[in-house]
């Protein structure tokens, strides 16, 4: 898989928050035809018109089959199949005064109460807006229709109130679900961008070193031996050149491929000592691809280990084992020699202090442990965590779902009392029941509110619990002991109250508790509608929307924790790997620059001194100068440009020695540095023997120093206005305002 | 003070040891004594040198100030040889207990000057290693005079001892006091916070090694 960027469009997190999202959407379906198929045995249904039924069956139909084959199909064919269901869905509300038989109907269809569908397939075809603005429609719709053309009931009404509670639930949950998708997609498109630039970073940095220590090791000496005129035996000069040709030649081919595979580089270390080898774990994703400045200190520290080891305890028997954890990559070189006491390393044992410890430290992660007493062995582990620095954050959804949630609490408040309100006005004599009711929804509520942590304490969930449960019981034991009401969706409406209790539960992380309490109303309202005499489709409609509300919530959580590590771990598997391909790319690059460079520059002179003929005093000179030039690529920093490269590599072709330095740790502004250029330029013209440029570190009362055959000038430009400059002597065009202080000593 | 000194050389480059050999042979008080080509091969015969010149990279991988107190325990003086100018290295030699830190392109009669100074047992400082010494960020907080800063910033743009000396109205063995104090306040700098110290030996090599991209 490709890392997701932005521009991409949607992303894998999202992608998978949408599919869950039109599978809930199908099961809302499921669920309510599932009770409404009691209505249909009932036949309370009939008489509308075969369009009107088509129209709803299909926006189930519809629905089901996104959901079912929600896995399988592009994010776009999710998308329009949920916005077809969310249009059928409308039109459904729209056409249904038009379908409306003559003599009025009993019940609203079953089509229109299924608003959390409906609200879920919105969420993923147009977002929170066009869920909210369904769940809305819908509710809204309901009222008016019951109004209009009957089955204005108590049922009915509560019906209503709580389904758009179970419906403005899902627009907050399921927006809450996009959004972390979303933001999860996005910080692991800005960490992959990230991790490859660093990547790339450090694969150029390693590549410049190789190539800096080859052209030290090499090119250098040969440029330097060939620039003398001690007596050095030609042809083993010319040898010598001939090799650094193909060191320098060889470069790009050989020294940038990706980095090797730990394993086999410990393996070839250990055989190169002679020791034995074993690895134990497997290595994942993240340990797989352990980068050149890993390898780097762990295969230093255990050569240095294994010398340490050989030299004190030459008779022992040593091994090396590389075990990979959850956790860690370690590295345990271990043998049976004498041992010493690790508190007695000093400096004496500067190659046990600096060269494992101090390596092993100074890398991220990494550390170095030696454990060993007189007489019972050594073992050196070295460590270095697995767990990515870069570890992708779980970006913070909380303000997006506190603001849901308060919108859902004003929602929960004005829908229970309304319920309540109107039980109150339908059973006349039962309001302090019903105020009863809704005072310990509204308390337990406001209890749960007030937790001053996320996570509400054991106390206030217990409290919160005892409450919902407890106000429910008593309130149907006094419906039906004192008020003598009958078993209905009207009459036990604080029951959904009390769902919604144990969801808020649910949403603030007490997912367990609101199960149990779940399960509790659930036999609590089975046995009031059992001893009430309750008929068993009246008793499984009203159990089933606590069940319904209660598992939504727990499920939805459920599925947005578990795609929050998910996404985490592919997103880390992408990283790895674009990481990976960076640091190839750019080392290779890196490297095959520099060997054009040196193509261009060096290996011309090299095959000349691979000939083996005695060179001029002019070709020595070019030799000097070919190597004073490498070097300033190496410490001349921004002094290693022209004007001053050009006069610079006259001067050592006449032989003189200059040493260029650039201290300045960090960018210097072209406006000061023009200046400063052609300043050195312009003295270093007249050098015979000796010339040191230097660039001063920040600070310091002056930008740069000279000394040409012993007398040495400061260049403090930047702090003098161009009227007090006065150039010592006609200044070339272009130097800008300068002044130098001028003492000489004879030298 | 010895009438001969013994110089050896470590360096993988058996040509660059053949050249030192022919300076060293045609010098006075000095006499070649052996070359190899890493510092556990020198050190594993019985001690064969007064003074050992020492490659600053060698190519087996190993550390230059572990390479130099492995030759200090033998019992050689070092004097450190480079091919370029790299501060990360010659700060970490120069923690080490090195006599200087001299490039091998120095011109011919100046490179025998200093393996002379330094077979007399005394203080090689050059250019690059004071320029070295003067960025280092650990010594910005030693407790240096102004004075000996002075000094170091002088000698490290490039002035001698003589040209220091006359700059500051001071003689030339009180420019050479100075540069012995900071060398060994320097060495005991590198002895302790190890840890810290390779922190920002990291930072600065990083920083060195980037260095060439400026432009």
């Amino acid at each position: 898989m490709t890392s997701t960027g932005r521009s991409e469009g949607i992303g894998t997190a999202e992608r998978s928050a949408r599919r869950i999202l039109v599978i809930d959407s199908a099961l809302l379906i499921v669920i309510v035809l599932a009770v409404h198929v009691t209505f249909l045995f009932k036949g309370g249904q009939g008489q509308f018109p075969l369009w009107s039924l088509m129209i709803a069956w299909l926006a189930a139909f519809v629905t089901i089959v996104a959901g079912v084959i929600a896995r399988r199909v592009s994010d776009l064919t999710l998308r329009l199949l949920a916005l077809t269901a969310v249009a059928l869905y409308w039109m459904t509300l729209a056409t249904f005064p038009a379908a409306v038989p003559a003599q009025g109907i009993e019940r609203i269809p079953w089509t229109l109460s299924a608003t959390g569908a409906a609200a879920a397939a919105a969420l993923v075809a147009g977002g929170r807006t066009l869920a909210w603005a369904t769940v809305i429609a819908g509710t809204t719709a309901g009222m008016v229709f019951r109004t209009l053309y009957g089955g204005l009931d108590l049922d009915g009404v509560v019906n209503d109130l709580q389904a758009l509670l179970t419906g403005a639930l899902i627009c907050v949950i399921g927006g809450h679900m996009l959004a972390v998708g979303r933001g999860l997609d996005g910080e692991a498109a800005a960490a992959a961008a990230s991790a490859s630039r660093e990547s790339a970073e450090s694969g150029r940095l390693a590549a410049r070193t190789k190539a800096a220590t080859l052209v030290h090791d090499e090119v250098l000496a040969t440029l330097v031996l060939a620039s003398t005129d001690l007596p050095i035996p030609r042809e083993r000069l010319a040898a010598q050149a001939r090799a650094a040709v193909s060191t320098v030649t060889s470069l790009a081919d050989g020294q940038a491929h990706e980095p090797v595979v730990l394993r086999a580089a410990l393996a070839e270390e250990a055989r190169l000592h002679c020791v034995s080898f074993s690895v134990r774990g497997e290595s994942g994703p993240a340990s797989g691809a352990t980068f050149a400045e890993t390898h780097e200190a762990l295969i230093g520290a255990m050569r240095q280990a294994l010398r340490n080891s050989i030299q004190h305890a030459p008779d022992a028997a040593r091994s090396v084992v590389l075990i990979h954890t959850d956790s860690e990559i370690r590295v345990e070189i271990s043998d049976n020699g004498p041992g010493f006491d690790p508190d007695r390393i000093n400096d004496d044992r500067l190659g046990i202090r600096q060269s494992i410890i101090g390596r092993m430290n100074r890398l991220p992660g990494g550390s170095a442990e030696i454990d060993s007493a007189p007489g019972r062995g050594t073992v050196i582990r070295l460590r270095v965590a697995v767990a990515p620095e870069r570890e992708i954050g779980l970006p913070d959804n909380r303000v997006s779902l506190r603001v849901g949630v308060t919108v859902l609490g004003y929602i929960y408040v004005i829908t229970q009392a309304a319920c309540a309100l109107l039980s109150a006005i339908a059973v006349p004599g039962s309001w302090p029941l019903q105020l009863a009711m809704l005072a310990t929804a509204l308390g337990a509520a406001e209890i749960l509110r007030a937790a001053p942590h996320r996570v509400p304490s054991l106390g206030r969930t217990a409290v919160v619990v005892s409450l919902a449960g407890g106000g429910l019981i008593a309130g149907v034991i006094a419906s039906h002991a004192l008020y003598g009401m009958a078993f209905s969706y009207g009459t036990m409406w604080f029951a959904v109250g009390a769902a919604f209790l144990l969801v808020s539960l649910a949403l603030r992380g007490r997912s367990g508790v609101a199960l149990a309490g779940t399960a509790v109303i659930v036999a609590v309202l089975v046995t009031a509608g059992v001893l009430g005499g309750a008929p068993a489709v009246q008793i499984v409609q009203v159990g089933v929307r606590p069940v319904v509300l209660v598992g939504l919530a727990v499920a939805l959580l459920l599925v947005v924790d578990r795609m929050q590590r998910r996404i985490t771990l592919l997103h880390r598997e992408a990283l790895v790997s674009a990481q990976k391909q960076s640091w190839t790319l750019a080392a290779r690059s890196e490297l095959t620059g520099r060997v054009a460079e040196l193509a261009r520059t060096v290996i011309p002179l090299l095959r000349r001194i691979g000939r083996g003929t005695e060179p001029t005093d002019a070709e020595r000179s070019e030799y000097a100068s070919c190597e004073g030039d490498l070097r300033d690529g190496l410490r001349a920093g921004s002094l290693a440009r022209d004007p001053l490269r050009t006069v610079v590599a006259a001067a050592r072709e006449r032989g003189v020695d200059v040493l260029l330095l650039d201290d300045h740790d960090g960018f210097v502004d072209e406006a000061v540095m023009a200046p400063i250029l052609a300043w050195m330029a312009d003295a270093i013209g007249a050098a015979e023997t000796r010339v040191v440029g230097r660039l001063l570190p920040a600070g310091r009362p002056a930008q740069a120093s000279l000394t040409v055959d012993g007398t040495q000038t400061e260049f403090t430009g930047a702090r003098v206005t161009a009227a007090q400059a006065q150039p010592l002597r006609p200044q070339p065009a272009g130097s800008g305002p300068a002044r130098a202080e001028t003492v000489s000593f004879p030298s | 003070m010895r009438a001969t000194t013994r110089v050896a050389i470590v360096d993988d480059h058996e040509l660059v040891a053949l050249a030192v050999q022919n300076l060293v042979d045609e010098a006075d008080g000095l006499v070649f004594a052996r070359h190899a080509t890493s510092v556990a091969g020198l050190v594993r015969r019985m001690r064969d040198a007064d003074l050992v010149l020492l490659d600053l990279i060698l190519r087996d991988g190993t550390d230059p100030a572990e390479n130099v107190r492995l030759i200090r325990d033998w019992g050689a003086d070092v004097l450190v040889l480079t091919s370029g100018e790299d501060p990360f290295l010659v700060r970490n030699a120069s923690r080490a207990e090195v006599l200087g830190i001299v490039r091998k392109s120095t011109p011919r009669q100046a490179l025998v000057e200093a393996v002379q100074t330094a077979a007399r047992g005394e203080l090689v400082p050059t250019t690059e290693w004071a320029s070295a010494l003067d960025t280092d960020p650990l010594l910005a907080a030693a407790p240096l005079t102004f004075r000996e800063r002075e000094v170091l910033s002088l000698y490290a743009s490039g002035l001698g001892a003589r040209g220091v000396a006359e700059r500051l109205f001071i003689s030339e063995n009180t420019v050479n006091d100075h540069l012995r104090r900071i060398r060994s306040l320097y060495h005991r700098l590198g002895r302790s916070a190890a840890t810290k110290v390779e922190l920002y030996q990291r930072g600065i090599e990083d920083g060195y090694v980037q260095a060439p991209g400026r432009d």
